[in-house]
């Protein structure tokens, strides 16, 4: 089964990678934020397509493996997990254009605020990067565990966005801008949370469903 | 769910060589079960001990119980030839008796003593719908068997074992010696009678294994070692070696 252990070791790089893609989009999209660095956010809106490209990649190898090579059992749940977490993954690259866009439309942040942006915007990244070592490691006690980090992203979701409401400089409409912006980043973290559901049904052919 | 068989600490011999080993099972009514594993695994074996066939072989020894209808057919008082009756046989290359299409089908009933012509023909008509194979044969009803294509020849050998109203109907890879076609057709077939009969199929393949079965049983080296739904086996097996096995990484 050399031909199928290729191939299954061949969708987990190219997932593996979609996320590295995804981290950098993350580093950069902050960077913009700082900085309102508008070419810096065109730029995060074209490794979106990368990403996509990537998705696109883990599809056409999972149904050449699911035409030619009828995978079951284990090698079955690989293919189907690695398709559910690129949509989930391609599903975070998109968020992290919006935030781009955010910049792009030229919304300040107070300092006070990108701080805290900063905060939780690590908060899901470290989030992420734990869900694809447990994928890589096929660890789904991990992966069970991790879900937890997104309560403190769900937190720190409403802690911002009810400082907001207590600065002046700030219009309804400029909150309501700034809120959505975050929003993505707590959207992100639920599909972090997807992914370890995935992670989970692939190792152990459970279906479990975080909150 | 009704059991048709219920087999219970069975293990069998061939001389000193132990075939079997304390093989436990319920086969299930009017369900499709697949055994498979590799070859001498004992699935066959196992297969043949459903309609006590291994009394013919020489030096074959069987301990345990095999429950049909909570009766043990390896009891001394058993009416083998009954037992065939009720639970028929098709194997994996079709062996059409040598002679016309009609005489196949009422071969065993004619054995059983039915002589009613009108009877005879209406078994013929009967079975040959239920193997669908009625359409293609029914305007040459009289010609020899042996002239059908080989997927037709397994059919009427399904026809055959139909004709004698068994309750199970056993079948030791009834598809190996065919094309895809004509194993698609068979396939169908499997489908479509499990309604009224109890379907024990043997098969190397996994994806018909699969395709065909509502539950299935690995078998390695003479151990049942995994048994379960279909479903379950295909997707989510709990022993490893029913996973290697079925994933293709055995030994």
């Amino acid at each position: 089964m050399v031909k199928m252990d290729n191939k299954l070791d061949n969708l987990k790089q190219v997932v593996l990678h979609m996320a590295t893609l995804i981290n950098k989009m993350y580093g950069q999209v902050y960077e913009c934020l700082e900085t309102m660095n508008v070419d810096k956010a065109l730029e995060v809106i074209k490794m979106d397509e990368f990403v996509n490209r990537c998705e696109e990649d883990v599809n056409d190898t999972a149904i050449e493996c699911l035409a030619l090579l009828s995978p079951v059992a284990s090698d079955l749940r690989k293919v189907i997990a690695a398709i559910k977490i690129t949509t989930d993954l391609e599903r975070i690259g998109d968020y992290s254009k919006n935030i781009a866009s955010f910049v792009i439309k030229n919304h300040e942040l107070d300092d006070d605020t990108k701080k805290m942006t900063k905060e939780i915007m690590d908060e899901f990244l470290t989030m992420l990067d734990h869900a694809m070592d447990a994928y890589a490691k096929e660890d789904s006690k991990w992966a069970m565990q991790i879900p937890n980090e997104d309560e403190v992203i769900n937190k720190k979701f409403k802690e911002i966005s009810r400082n907001l409401r207590n600065k002046p400089e700030y219009t309804t409409e400029n909150i309501i801008n700034i809120a959505e912006m975050l929003r993505n980043i707590e959207r992100a973290g639920d599909h972090t949370k997807n992914i370890c559901e995935h992670i989970i049904y692939q190792v152990k052919g459970q279906h479990i469903e975080f909150d | 769910m009704d059991t048709c068989f219920d087999v219970k600490n069975l293990n069998l011999y061939y001389g000193e060589k132990q075939a079997l080993k304390n093989i436990n099972i319920d086969l299930y009514k009017n369900k499709v079960t697949a055994f498979i594993g590799p070859s001498g695994c004992g699935k066959s074996t196992f297969l043949r001990c459903l309609n006590r066939m291994n009394d013919l072989i020489e030096n074959c020894r069987i301990e345990g119980t095999i429950l049909k209808d909570g009766v043990n057919i390896y009891e001394p008082k058993t009416d083998v030839v009954e037992l065939r009756t009720k639970v028929g046989m098709v194997f994996q290359k079709p062996n059409p008796f040598p002679m016309s299409i009609y005489e196949n089908i009422v071969y065993g009933p004619k054995c059983h003593g039915l002589k009613n012509k009108a009877e005879l023909n209406q078994i013929v008509e009967k079975s040959l719908k239920q193997a669908a194979l009625w359409d293609e044969v029914h305007d040459r009803l009289h010609e020899s068997a042996l002239g059908l294509s080989g997927g037709q020849q397994q059919r009427l050998c399904i026809a055959r074992a139909i004709a004698m109203q068994p309750e199970v109907i056993l079948m030791d890879e009834p598809t190996s010696a065919l094309d895809p076609i004509a194993t698609s057709k068979i396939e169908e077939l499997i489908e479509s009678l499990k309604k009224d009969y109890t379907i024990i199929i043997v098969t190397h393949s996994m994806q018909q294994a699969s395709r065909v079965s509502d539950y299935t049983a690995f078998f390695l080296l003479g151990d049942m070692v995994e048994y379960d739904t279909t479903s379950i086996i295909f997707q989510n097996p709990k022993d490893k070696r029913t996973e290697d096995y079925i994933t293709g990484r055995f030994g």
